[in-house]
């Protein structure tokens, strides 16, 4: 498999990029822990630790030892086989692998958005995990750390004839069609304060920001529709459409309006079809946070939650106090689904947050 | 339908119009107390990615300082009414017989609640623009850029008003200053706190 670089922010290049890393590190980690355990006379090592875990009644869901998740999984176990066979193996390793199954996982369910920042991030992980045993994913990962720095400051001068198409594993493109698929779905439907890229719906009304009342064409108000929901409905689309005026609702109630000379989806006249599901939707934001027991802290800029939010928060940080642990890390999508980053399966999403609530800037819109 | 090429700027896209032709009213700078006189109108039609589609023109009147002043708003949302009774770009004579245009901008008044002419901020002009405006505007054909101070000596307390001075009747650089400071930010909602 080539050692491909990103060259500008193409979405596609980049997920190849992650998936292909993931694929050549477990690869990798493969051969070398067989050759390891193959000195040691235990060339049937993967089915030993199958065979362990399952007596344990531990979950293994793991079919081949070219499986990232099994070694990132297997190395940080207590009592781990591994363990000692990876140089220079400490706590950040573990972190460091931790971290990386979350994001893959992330990956995987099409919730990691393949952007720069994101690339950068997990190719951080990568470099963490390879550098030890001496992968050559590490040297990969060093090269497009440095390569998406270029990129970012501007520095880098892309060729001005796009190298051969590299050849791409069934898996990698599986990848791309799932997010492809998940791209679409979300341009659908965009998260609040995200452009609008579908056709204008077809009703047209408006938000009146004096009234905080809706009108139809004839000047009729139209509130009443939303029953107990109107004032709710008019306070998310003022929200994000301050100046008010003219807003066009689609048959299921995505709304939109030109916000900044931008069609932009404003909320959903009603309620948005999944406020009663638990599902995480949209891409992760590239940053951590972790509940503090009775805050949100942003681990990038050590700022609090409820120090930085434009409206009231009490309520959303009583709820997280109630449904999660002190010290627990969390997540949150374009759309706000705030959770609890898993390696494994569908994350849940335990509120759904708002630019009002949440950091300023961080959110579209 | 003019030669001259269509101008894109941020989310607007200006078509030159007509030839010049000639116009009968009042110049607006003078309408309380002149009367009507005959001109020549060029037209230009500013259109937005939020659906606006205004014509505007430029004035030379025979016995008045020229001006830019909204024609016809055939188009649009409820806010770009803001633009089709205010926003008159008026021109004066630069000392060295150019055109000196003063770069007001429309901008939000909450306590009015709607738009109205404000001095200039060239920081907020590049901010909404997304890029710099000075150097587009010399660019586009612009003699100079900067305060009437610094490019026409002036030193009356207009002397720190935005301005540039361009050839007369240079219409290109005249519809980029008028979109810019008028459609463009309306778009833009320009004043208005977040």
């Amino acid at each position: 498999m080539s050692f491909v670089l990103p060259v500008d922010e193409n979405e596609v290049t980049i997920l190849g990029i992650m998936a292909s890393m993931e694929i050549s590190a477990a690869n990798e980690f493969s051969d070398y822990l067989n050759n390891q355990f193959g000195s040691a006379g235990q060339p049937d090592w993967f089915e030993e630790i199958r065979n362990l875990r399952r007596s344990q009644g531990a979950p293994f869901n793991y079919n081949s030892a070219k499986d990232l998740r099994f070694v990132l999984n297997e190395a940080t176990q207590h009592d781990s086989q591994i363990w000692h066979l990876i140089p220079n193996m400490n706590q950040m390793w573990v972190n460091a692998a931790d971290n990386l199954r979350k994001k893959l996982n992330q990956l995987h369910h099409q919730q990691l958005r393949p952007d720069l920042q994101t690339l950068f991030q997990i190719s951080s992980l990568f470099q963490q995990v390879t550098e030890g045993p001496g992968l050559e994913v590490a040297s990969w990962a060093r090269a497009v750390k440095s390569r998406v720095q270029s990129i970012l400051s501007g520095t880098f001068q892309p060729p001005a004839v796009p190298g051969p198409e590299p050849d791409k594993p069934q898996a990698v493109i599986e990848v791309e069609r799932e997010y492809e698929e998940a791209r679409k779905e979300i341009e659908k439907r965009p998260p609040w304060g995200a452009r609008w890229t579908g056709p204008k719906p077809e009703r047209e009304l408006t938000v009146d920001r004096h009234t905080r009342d809706i009108y139809d064409a004839n000047g009729v108000s139209v509130k009443h529709e939303l029953g107990e929901l109107g004032d709710q409905v008019t306070a998310m689309w003022l929200r994000y459409f301050p100046l008010g005026g003219e807003v066009w609702v689609a048959d299921d109630g995505a709304t939109m309006a030109f916000i900044k000379g931008t069609p932009t989806m404003v909320g959903w006249f009603g309620p948005a079809p999944d406020e009663d599901k638990d599902n995480v939707r949209g891409f992760v934001l590239p940053r951590e946070y972790e509940f503090t027991g009775s805050d949100v802290i942003d681990l990038e800029t050590r700022s609090l939650l409820s120090k930085n939010a434009g409206e009231p928060i009490a309520d959303h940080l009583a709820l997280l106090a109630n449904q999660i642990q002190e010290g627990s890390m969390l997540n949150i999508t374009d759309y706000g689904d705030l959770f609890v980053p898993v390696s494994e399966g569908e994350p849940k999403r335990i509120t759904r947050m708002h630019k009002g609530i949440w950091f300023p800037g961080q959110l579209p819109g | 339908m003019s030669e001259k090429a269509n101008i894109s700027v941020s989310k607007c896209e200006i078509e030159f119009l007509d030839d010049p032709k000639p116009y009968r009213g009042r110049p607006v700078g003078d309408r309380k107390e002149g009367i009507d006189q005959t001109g020549t109108l060029t037209t230009f039609r500013i259109t937005s990615s939020d659906e606006m589609n205004l014509i505007a023109g430029l004035i030379e009147w025979e016995s008045a300082e020229p001006e830019v002043v909204p024609i016809d708003l055939i188009s649009g949302l409820n806010k770009h009414n803001e633009l089709k009774n205010r926003g008159r770009m008026s021109i004066k004579h630069s000392r060295d017989g150019n055109w000196l245009v003063v770069l007001s901008v429309m901008k939000y008044n909450p306590s009015k609640q709607y738009f109205t002419l404000h001095g200039g901020v060239l920081e907020d002009i590049d901010d909404y623009l997304g890029h710099s405006f000075k150097d587009f505007l010399m660019g586009a054909g612009a003699l100079r850029f900067g305060t009437r101070g610094e490019i026409d000596g002036e030193t009356s307390r207009t002397e720190s008003q935005l301005a540039v001075v361009i050839k007369p009747g240079d219409i290109e650089t005249l519809a980029i200053a008028y979109t810019v400071t008028r459609p463009l930010a309306v778009i833009n909602d320009y004043g208005l706190a977040e």
